[in-house]
């Protein structure tokens, strides 16, 4: 597969997390206040639930992969935020990989912290790339700004903004494991 | 009520079935999306030119004082944009190079602004203004930066630099948008970079065109 066919797959793979998250903050808030809703919420979330942490990690894992390919394969070289959002993604798969298996809470919990501040740099990242003078910067530093956009899908999904899917459906996943899975504290 | 183990093995199974499933037909989606998208894009030799430098190079640019100032430009030639020969040299006429690359947000900025500015106000006649597209990649945003310059009315001549930057590298460049600003003698008054503001820019046809920076 050449480089344009996979990263479109990674950006339908970031839409579909788009729609995953979006739909779990619908069903969340609305089934406060709409009884079906919260049943469809409970139903959902019971048969997500036991898997939604091993999910997790698959995502990371996914998204780890991803990651190397666009480095190592199509030759896009990492910048200063594109590193600081590995630091955040890599230690994820074992982190969570970890916490599927031991179904241990202090796992679970510090994988979304970490899933945390991850989305927190894509969303700074995203930043830098639309308002370059974030950066207290007039001019391209041609060895690798943060600022170029390597790749862009649908007009609005760069690498930083397929890292924040990633990183929030994490989020949610774990959030879906804290109300249904039984955890050791 | 304690779940049945056999129910919940089954929910698991259809749960993982049913992502890969979804991974699978998004990587069928994804080749037909793909499929031709990008075979338009001209080949960097389309884009690029066989750059010949005669003379020193000027020293890199450094962000204390620049070691350049006063050192006479080599010579530059190479193709420009409209597919015709041009050359960049000490010639006695004064000169302000513009430095720009196609995937460079603050470059997709500036020179719209400019190109706006020397539409209205027209090209000075007693000082060149030179454009130099570079480090130009085929696998980075905005390409082809020929297609970019035509598209925002970049009305200068403008040298496609080599695929390694030869000529961004021989004026001692480090960022871009940069400016060159020569002399009539073809000694360098000036070099800046960023986004600048027209008014800056007119102050810089103005240094080159007195040989000295306000």
């Amino acid at each position: 597969m050449d480089t344009e066919t996979t990263t479109t797959f990674f950006a339908l793979l970031a839409v579909v997390a788009q729609v995953v998250v979006g739909a779990a903050v619908v069903l969340a808030v609305v089934g406060r206040f709409v009884p079906a809703v919260a049943r469809v919420r409970s139903r959902l979330a019971a048969f997500v639930g036991p898997q939604a942490v091993a999910l997790a990690a698959v995502v990371a894992l996914v998204c780890t992969l991803g990651s190397l390919y666009l480095s190592e394969v199509a030759d896009f070289v990492p910048c200063r935020l594109c590193w600081l959002q590995r630091f955040a993604m890599y230690p994820l798969v074992v982190v969570l990989g970890a916490a599927a298996l031991t179904r241990w809470r202090a796992l679970r919990i510090a994988g979304a912290v970490m899933a945390a501040v991850g989305a927190s740099i894509s969303i700074y990242h995203m930043l830098i790339e639309r308002f370059p003078e974030l950066e207290n910067s007039t001019s391209c530093d041609p060895t690798n700004p943060c600022s170029l956009i390597w790749v862009e899908h649908f007009g609005y999904l760069t690498i930083p903004a397929m890292a924040l899917s990633g990183f929030a459906l994490i989020l949610t996943l774990l959030a879906i494991a804290g109300t249904t899975t039984e955890e050791h504290p | 009520m304690t779940p049945n183990p056999k129910s919940a093995n089954r929910g698991a199974t259809v749960l993982w079935v049913g992502v890969l499933a979804v991974v699978v037909v998004l990587g069928v989606v994804a080749v037909v999306l793909a499929r031709g998208k990008g075979d338009d894009k001209p080949p960097i030799e389309d884009e690029t030119s066989a750059i010949t430098v005669t003379g020193d190079p000027l020293p890199a640019q450094t962000s204390t004082e620049d070691p350049a100032i006063g050192e006479t430009i080599p010579t530059v030639s190479g193709t420009a944009v409209d597919g015709t020969p041009i050359t960049i040299e000490p010639d006695g006429k004064a000169k302000v190079i513009v430095f720009m690359a196609h995937w460079c947000p603050h470059c997709q900025r500036e020179i719209p602004l400019l190109a706006e500015h020397l539409a209205e106000t027209g090209l000075p006649d007693d000082v060149e203004i030179i454009g130099v597209a570079t480090n130009t990649a085929t696998n980075l945003d905005n390409y082809p930066p020929t297609s970019w310059l035509d598209r925002v009315g970049w009305d200068v001549p403008t040298l496609l630099d080599s695929p390694e930057s030869e000529a961004y590298a021989t004026f001692g460049m480090s960022s871009f948008p940069s400016f060159l600003v020569v002399d009539a003698d073809g000694k360098v008054v000036v070099r800046t970079s960023g986004e600048l503001p027209v008014e800056t820019f007119d102050q810089l046809v103005e240094a080159a065109r007195s040989g000295q920076v306000e």
